[in-house]
């Protein structure tokens, strides 16, 4: 039943770049790469969507990208969590818990 | 069978059946569109180049040889819609950036539609009537009776349109003119449940009437188009002008325009007797013997047309300046073996013609003069003063007269024809 709610597609989608953030912070990553980590995924998204999203957080100063030179066809683009994107990262988690916190601390009986 | 063609995507060489290969090209078109303010683009363009080029050749390394549209189609299914990254960014859900991309890959393209059943003459009514949805019909009954309400404007623009707006070659070109998001079989369906009987027997009777009047159009337009090329060389024959050359072939002082059209309906006249003995002599002759005589009609034609082109611009022209060249210090000017004046700075003189009358050459007056062999400057009483000009006419009644136009045209203009 992924991604099939269409109710909640906005809240996955405000969370998309934390999702990105997340799956990039294990390494650098070839964009192909996360669309497949998402693939499967409540983030599922399509190149489409992805990759307009990844050069604006490069563009932002989150991530970072390098070429590198591939046996067939041109050099490939890997993608590579900044510091400052890091630094976001922790961010989010922060107040992800927050929010998490929050909802539980309102939904507790008095 | 479909056409295949080897293409570049990202560095890598693929073969790719025609339609898929626009198929690619329109959702590159569309992401390039909807990108349009990313800084990033043209990176980004690359980028999904490399991913279609991957996703081609993952299939291509399976099984296949040939990347076919139904792959092409669902590798774009795969890639999804383009969306700007402000839109997801900003968590909001961006269905018009969506709709946008969509409606960009789907967006309609006007084709002539020349298949069997679609065009009668040219397929324009057809594209049209595709391209905005409604019965062709209706198109073509509203082109006929726009044509005979603008005097054959509209036949123009049909001509023009036939020449202009390309054939639909392909199902793909075929379906986008109905736009992609509809099939020809969507919108039968829905014509069909829309339409009651009784709209259908309406439908029917339309459809006959389309069918004559289309008749009557080809016609109208056949004739259009012929006049419009024999106008047109008309105008190209009237830059030769003055035309004098072209005269004369006729009688003298025939009219530039009449020459023209009779020598442009002639040009015309000889290159469809031309065409139609090539395209009748395949249907005559025995299928063992046929030949094509077209090529060799066209050959003929464009020799003969070229030859009389040639020798009618190398016919001298009498022009004003070389009229002006060849007249001499007295005002007598002899050209094509009679000698004319003019009466250009010598100021007014009285002369006398054959029958006695007297004349005033005043300034830009020409007379046409019988020589004495007298020299000198103009004592016309001394010669017989066969004519005087007056607007192209030589009458020597006329009188004194002043010619207001320049007097070197004039006498141009009063060289007899006959004498080139």
């Amino acid at each position: 039943m992924i991604n099939t709610d269409n109710l909640f597609k906005p809240l996955r989608r405000g969370l998309l770049e934390f999702a990105v953030l997340t799956t990039m912070s294990t390494g650098r990553h070839f964009a192909g790469d996360v669309v497949e980590r998402l693939a499967g995924t409540h983030f599922a998204s399509p190149e489409g969507t992805l990759y307009p999203l990844l050069s604006k957080m490069r563009r932002d100063g989150l991530l970072d990208h390098e070429w590198e030179e591939s046996e067939s066809g041109p050099p490939r683009k890997y993608y590579r969590v900044t510091e400052a994107g890091t630094a976001r990262l922790g961010q989010l988690n922060v107040y992800w818990r927050k929010l998490d916190d929050t909802l539980k601390e309102l939904g507790a009986t008095p | 069978m479909n056409r295949v063609t080897l293409i570049n995507l990202a560095g890598r060489a693929l073969y790719v059946e025609d339609d898929g290969v626009r198929a690619i090209e329109r959702w590159m078109e569309a992401a390039r569109g909807t990108l349009e303010d990313d800084p990033d683009r043209d990176e980004l363009l690359a980028d999904f180049e490399q991913a279609i080029a991957d996703r081609c050749a993952a299939l291509t390394d399976d099984n296949a040889e040939v990347v076919t549209t139904a792959d092409v189609e669902e590798m774009l299914e795969a890639l999804g819609l383009v969306e700007p990254a402000d839109a997801i960014d900003s968590g909001s859900v961006e269905e018009g950036a969506a709709a946008a991309f969509e409606s960009r890959m789907r967006e309609r393209r006007l084709y002539r539609l020349t298949g069997d059943g679609e065009g009668m003459i040219a397929g324009v009514c057809a594209g049209l009537a595709a391209y905005i949805n409604v019965d062709v019909t209706v198109v073509r009954v509203v082109t006929v009776i726009a044509a005979l309400i603008s005097l054959g404007a509209v036949a123009l623009i049909y001509g023009a349109m036939a020449l202009i707006v390309p054939a639909a070659s392909s199902p793909d070109e075929r379906m986008a003119v109905r736009g992609y998001g509809e099939s020809a079989s969507d919108v039968m369906s829905r014509a069909r449940a829309n339409a009651g009987p009784a709209l259908a027997s309406v439908g029917l009777a339309l459809r006959e009437m389309g069918r004559v009047l289309a008749n009557v159009i080809y016609w109208t337009l056949v004739l259009a188009i012929w006049a419009v090329l024999v106008a047109g060389t008309i105008a190209v024959i009237s830059l030769f002008v003055d035309s004098e050359p072209l005269a004369t072939a006729f009688d003298k002082g025939t009219s530039t325009w009449t020459i023209a059209i009779w020598v442009s309906s002639a040009f015309w006249l000889a290159a469809g007797v031309l065409i139609a003995l090539a395209a009748g002599s395949r249907q005559l002759v025995a299928p063992s013997q046929r030949r094509n005589l077209g090529p060799a009609a066209v050959a003929v034609w464009f020799v003969v047309m070229t030859a009389a082109a040639i020798s009618f611009i190398t016919i001298p022209v009498a022009s004003s300046t070389q009229a002006r060249d060849l007249l001499d210090g007295d005002g007598r000017i002899e050209i094509f073996g009679e000698t004319w004046c003019l009466s250009l700075e010598h100021g007014l003189e009285r002369v006398q013609d054959a029958d006695g009358c007297d004349h005033v050459l005043s300034n830009g007056t020409i007379a046409k003069f019988e020589d004495d062999g007298h020299t000198g400057p103009i004592e016309a009483t001394t010669q017989r003063v066969l004519g005087v000009s007056k607007s192209g006419t030589r009458d020597a009644h006329d009188g004194p007269y002043v010619s207001a136009q320049d007097p070197f045209e004039e006498l141009t203009n009063l060289i007899p024809r006959n004498r080139y």
